[in-house]
């Protein structure tokens, strides 16, 4: 395959993830509302299909494009008026200033997100394991010698929640029971690597929509952890204080970045959602699933089939 | 030259070792830690360990006579505290947060009332209860 095929089935790959997850990310928040009277898991699957499906059905694009070439029956000796999308004929996308500069900035733009995410993992690994060798074992924490609050659970292999000595003095022993129940959660969930999933995908996601479906995703997913805490230890109000307590330990400077930050209403919103027992949205997200995986399937089928006419349609477009 | 974060990273076992005979015991030469730490570890070894702390500006040095006199540049507690905050610092302020799962973040925006307001919610909730 010359470098001008695979320029050309690089840029089609790029323009229907772009295009798919513009459009996603266009119904994500158009239908937020509806998702949050949902729940949180319903708000979590709908982030996660934004997430998957654009990248998925692009690949699928492309790997038929290329399958049909790779058969013969691509119609190369009927048109000279574009580029080909063709295995052998590609040579001419090369020369395509338009396609090229698209390509360039939509690559270039994914390589950044990718060093971006390759150098956070890194570094997070690596603080990781210092704040293991640093913290002391206290059971179902590792406590940290630390005057800044936090609370959060990290380790792909091993996780282990890490607390500082902070946090976890200030907190009630009903409390400290709430805030390990909700951490158990998250790794009951397997939202470490999950995590890593959505934002390995994310990659490929048009600019501005990866920002909004991670944030519904992480706040859908604390809201999942405070239900689950809720149930597990019986008192949705130990869960909801230990919120609160935190908040309250706040210092002159505030810890960024982490999850998501919660601005009034959203702590009241989790604080509200956690006391009322709101519905977790699991029927509703099921539901979601299996629409989205039919339409998909469906829209698979349909790029099989029609693959010839779909061929000349990116050929024209594109070229 | 050293950033904070690099002079601050988790000390290997032998340079805890070290450090933790100079807490107890400064200033001290090479040949003196070698006697402390015991036959495990040859002289260069020591040597190289020192020197290596002291680049990292865990340790200070002066000249006696012919060898130096090592020292540790901060005390227990003030070496904790920074190696904490340099490992804590990529995860809370530095976008390395695809690793972990927090239970809520602190934020400055929330103020007194909110919170005031939030507690008293919870108190009827326990009541009600």
């Amino acid at each position: 395959m010359s470098l001008g095929s695979v320029a050309g089935f690089a840029l089609v790959f790029v323009v229907c993830a772009w295009a798919l997850s513009s459009i996603g990310g266009l119904v994500l928040h158009r239908s937020r509302r509806w998702l949050q009277r949902q729940g949180p898991m319903a708000e979590r699957r709908a982030a996660e299909a934004v997430a998957v499906v654009p990248v998925v059905l692009a690949a699928v694009a492309v790997a038929t494009l290329v399958l049909q070439s790779a058969l013969g029956v691509d119609h190369c000796e009927a048109h000279d008026h574009h580029a080909h999308l063709c295995i052998t004929h590609g040579a001419a996308w090369l020369e395509r200033t338009s396609a090229m500069v698209t390509l360039a900035v939509a690559g270039a733009a994914m390589l950044v997100r990718l060093v971006l995410l390759v150098t956070s993992f890194a570094r997070g690994a690596r603080s990781i394991r210092e704040l293991h060798a640093l913290s002391r074992d206290a059971g179902d924490v590792r406590i940290v010698d630390s005057d800044r609050p936090f609370c959060f659970v990290a380790g792909p292999t091993r996780p282990a929640i890490y607390v500082s000595s902070r946090v976890w003095s200030a907190l009630s022993e009903a409390e400290r029971s709430a805030l390990v129940a909700h951490e158990r959660a998250h790794v009951r969930h397997g939202d470490l690597y999950l995590r890593v999933a959505l934002e390995v995908f994310l990659v490929a996601a048009a600019p501005l929509v990866g920002d909004r479906v991670r944030a519904m995703w992480l706040h859908a997913g604390e809201r999942l952890c405070d239900a689950h805490a809720a149930t597990v230890t019986g008192e949705p109000a130990n869960v909801a204080s230990a919120m609160v307590a935190l908040c309250r330990l706040n210092t002159p400077r505030p810890v960024a970045s982490l999850g998501f930050t919660p601005t009034a209403d959203e702590l009241a919103g989790r604080v509200q959602a956690v006391l009322e027992g709101r519905p977790t949205g699991h029927r509703t997200a099921a539901r979601l699933g299996r629409a989205v995986l039919t339409a998909s399937l469906i829209v698979v089928g349909a790029t099989i089939v029609a693959s010839e006419p779909l061929h000349h349609v990116f050929e024209t477009l594109l070229g | 030259m050293r950033t904070f974060s690099t002079a601050t990273r988790v000390l290997g076992e032998l340079e805890m070792r070290v450090m933790e005979l100079l807490w107890q015991e400064s200033p001290i030469s090479v040949r003196t830690a070698c006697e402390r730490l015991g036959s495990a570890h040859a002289y260069t070894t020591i040597m190289t360990t020192m020197d290596r702390l002291h680049k990292k500006r865990l340790l200070r040095r002066k000249k006696d006579g012919n060898a130096f006199l090592y020292e540790p540049a901060m005390d227990r507690a003030a070496y904790q505290h920074r190696v904490v905050e340099a490992a804590l610092t990529p995860l809370l302020e530095q976008g390395a947060t695809p690793v972990l799962a927090a239970f809520i973040e602190v934020a400055g925006n929330l103020d007194e009332d909110h919170l005031a307001e939030l507690e008293r919610l919870i108190a009827n909730h326990r009541r009600r209860r």
